[in-house]
């Protein structure tokens, strides 16, 4: 048993013990920090970016924005929660606008994102992109084709001051302008993410029509 | 106490391998490490990446310890140990979202909370902290293979019957209806409580063999 | 809790009151009689085919895990929990999940806590509970129009689907009625009330008729074979709560009789919470819990994402049950604060 010498035989006074071994930790953590940081960054950016590509069909590249306080938009590197991504097409022209959004579904948040064409005022995707809505039920908002389909190339249903309508889930099969799809089981997921939307539509729609998206060449993005 | 006496007897380093893959499974026996265990063994892969980053944190934290064991101070054991845990800890987060981001993501919460795992801070000043690094290395691994087995079965059930898929590949057929109870938080308690009736049958079955010897 | 309360032993002479189990669940059956008959005229073979299954995997289950001489299945306990339970699945439920219930109901909810008088929860229930916690989509699904024309005919293509497996796409498009509840929750729909009384609505198999139910449930009091006080005291809950809802806003909360008339309210109220094994033991304890439970349904109704609540509320009942009976242990005679 002589191997087996107990705790603390030799033991240095207990403060010097902690710093030492904070300062180990520390240096160790921050060191793998380093190391995989650009990887996380990374990690990080394909995750956002196949969502992006995901509500815009049409694009091939993105670039985040953020809105000024005057109107304007101002292209940021480090995208926040509060950046909206433009899409471009392989000629370099804008194929749409995604914007995050989230808000409280049946269990807990709903994040997505959704595609907007602000000039011809039409969804053209939607994903969701963190739920914990009800495995079988509400999570089939993430996955059920004809759902996320009729966020395709929507047709938004505008007042006549030209602000955009509530989101409304149809009865049958879609028809109308600004008609979802329905799930069966889902009522009350279905019908938070049509408000997660219409609420930052109502947000965004005005804000973005004619604002001049070749400020900055593309090409440098 | 009874307990840390059978482990005494328990020397040799195959002995302590063994003791966490059956008799002392920190699972099946000691019901260490709950939490996880019920939270994220909802599909195969998220029980494997977790039963793995504890068992990593595990075997890193006790061969540190073990090394250690004749320097750290009585008075602050329980705080140096945490302290080595956490860094083991973050240290393993940081890996997973810079290799795994989905997987990181799916994980949540419960990544960071290996910390408060007691089986590791159970072996740590049960075993490690007494032994020397090549014994505690060798319970740190047979309690990581023991956790990994039990959580990787545990997801297997889960997933399969909540989602008629292993690691994501379809099994069942395509119609197959899903019981969704089994991915919640439910059905982790029902796929536990059916694995360890399962192991105290084999277990009593195979007691009542080595009494008729 | 080892699930036999500590009970107050009174000194003798007893005398026994002629009660026994098969007597119960004798009088039971024939108050479940008149809405098992209506369920079947309203949803025809599936009803049927719902109903049998569903007592037959209680029973089958019952046998199999109760084999020695602890065996409850000559007492008709399985027969009413099999029958009880086929009434509160949706009709057109696949027969492969009714037969899984069951199995779980007695075996989970029953066989394990130490069968008949263990139990802490209402097997039927807990079977239920476990279906809807597994296959959510049926069980808020799967339900049938009243008198559809081909009742007697044919059986839904749901009901056949073959074991593990989901019903054929085309068969759950055919089943569209939703319920009165549902209708309300989600669609801001009323029912009229005769259509609710009479139950000439979609529902689960056996909690549409209302009146019905109540008839059996009257009878059972009559028979002195459920506490009447139980159901008192949960109708008169809803009833209070549901008025005070209304009251405040008549657009969201649907009126007293809606209240009392749809979903699984009277069969929860006059067959499951009365479950003598899991409710409590003293008069005081009858009126809280059946209270507790009332006070439930309405907060689950109202401010829940789901149209119904009547069957988690039981089952939350039943977890309070015990603790009713140890709040309200009555005090022996001369065992009392010692004042003398």
């Amino acid at each position: 048993m002589s191997e087996d010498k107990v705790l603390g035989n030799s033991a240095p006074s207990p403060q010097r013990f902690l710093v030492v071994i904070a300062v180990v930790a520390g240096f160790a953590i921050a060191g793998v920090h380093e190391l995989t940081r650009p990887w996380v960054a990374e990690q990080r950016a394909t995750l956002l970016g196949r969502s992006v590509l995901d509500v815009l069909p049409e694009a091939v590249t993105f670039e985040a924005y953020r809105l000024r306080t005057d109107g304007s938009l101002e292209r940021i590197e480090e995208p926040d929660a509060a950046a909206l991504f433009l899409g471009r097409d392989a000629d370099g022209r804008v194929a749409g606008v995604a914007i995050p959004a989230s808000g409280f579904g049946y269990q807990d948040r709903i994040g997505l994102v959704y595609g907007l064409d602000p000039e011809q005022r039409r969804l053209l995707g939607m994903r969701v992109l963190e739920s914990r809505e009800t495995p079988g039920l509400g999570a089939r908002i993430a996955d059920d084709a004809a759902f996320l389909e009729s966020f395709v190339s929507l047709e938004l249903s505008l007042d006549d001051a030209g602000r955009p309508r509530p989101l409304r889930i149809a009865a049958t099969a879609p028809a109308g302008p600004g008609e979802i799809d329905a799930i069966t089981g889902a009522t009350v997921s279905v019908r938070a993410v049509a408000r997660i939307i219409s609420e930052s539509l109502s947000e965004w729609l005005q804000r973005l029509q004619g604002l001049d998206f070749h400020l900055e060449e593309p090409g440098d993005g | 106490m009874a307990e840390a006496l059978e482990e005494l007897h328990a020397e040799t380093a195959t002995e302590r391998l063994q003791a966490g893959l059956w008799r002392q499974n920190p699972i099946l026996v000691q019901a260490l490490g709950m939490c996880p265990t019920l939270a994220v063994s909802n599909t195969a892969a998220n029980a494997l990446t977790m039963g793995l980053a504890t068992a990593a944190v595990l075997l890193g934290s006790a061969l540190v310890i073990s090394t250690l064991r004749e320097t750290i101070p009585r008075q602050v054991r329980l705080a140096s140990f945490v302290l080595v845990i956490a860094t083991f800890v973050t240290i393993t987060d940081m890996l997973i979202e810079a290799i795994a981001i989905e997987m990181h993501r799916a994980l949540g919460a419960f990544l960071p909370l290996i910390v408060a795992n007691c089986l590791i801070l159970g072996r740590i000043e049960a075993l490690a902290s007494r032994r020397s690094p090549r014994l505690a290395a060798m319970d740190a691994l047979g309690m990581g293979a023991g956790f990994i087995c039990c959580l990787l079965a545990l997801g297997a059930v889960r997933e399969l019957l909540g989602q008629g898929t292993l690691f994501g590949i379809m099994l069942l057929p395509e119609r197959f209806e899903p019981w969704v109870v089994m991915l919640l938080p439910g059905g982790g308690f029902f796929a536990l409580a059916a694995l360890v009736l399962a192991f105290r049958w084999v277990q009593g079955h195979a007691d009542v063999v080595e009494r008729a010897r | 809790m080892t699930g036999r309360a500590p009970i107050d032993i009174h000194p003798a002479p007893h005398v026994h009151g002629g009660d026994s189990v098969p007597r119960i669940m004798l009088h039971v059956v024939i108050a479940l009689l008149p809405v098992c008959a209506f369920a079947i005229y309203l949803f025809g073979l599936a009803a049927l085919a719902t109903l049998t299954v569903a007592t037959i995997a209680c029973l089958l289950t019952e046998r199999v895990f109760a084999r020695d001489e602890h065996s409850t299945l000559g007492d008709g306990s399985a027969l009413v929990t099999g029958l009880i339970y086929g009434l509160t699945l949706p009709p057109a439920l696949p027969l492969w999940m009714v037969a899984l219930g069951g199995v779980v109901g007695i075996g989970i909810g029953k066989v394990l806590f130490g069968g008949l008088g263990g139990n802490a929860f209402n097997p039927a229930l807990v079977g239920r509970v476990f279906l809807q916690a597994a296959f959510p989509a049926a069980m808020t699904g799967y339900w049938l129009a009243p008198l559809g024309s081909d009742r007697f005919v044919s059986l839904p293509g749901t009901t056949t689907a073959l074991p593990l497996l989901a019903p054929e796409g085309a068969a759950v498009d055919a089943l569209t009625s939703a319920t009165p509840l549902g209708d309300w929750k989600f669609a801001g729909a009323e029912t009229p009330l005769l259509d609710l009384a009479f139950g000439m609505t979609a529902g689960s198999t056996g909690e549409t008729s209302a009146l019905l139910l109540m008839l059996g449930g009257l009878y059972m009091v009559a028979m002195r074979v459920a506490d009447w006080r139980i159901p008192a005291a949960l109708l008169g809950s809803v009833a209070l709560a549901s008025a005070a809802l209304h009251g405040l806003d008549p657009e969201r909360h649907p009126d007293v009789m809606f209240a009392l008339c749809s979903g699984g309210l009277m069969l929860g109220a006059w067959f499951m919470a009365t479950d003598p094994v899991a409710s409590p033991l003293t008069p005081a304890g009858a009126w809280l819990y059946g209270l507790c439970i009332g006070l439930l349904v309405v907060l689950i109704r109202a401010f829940s994402g789901q149209p119904e609540g009547v069957m988690y509320a039981i089952l939350l009942g039943n977890a309070i049950a015990p603790h009713i009976d140890r709040w309200l242990q009555p005090t022996p005679y001369g065992a009392g604060s010692g004042q003398s």
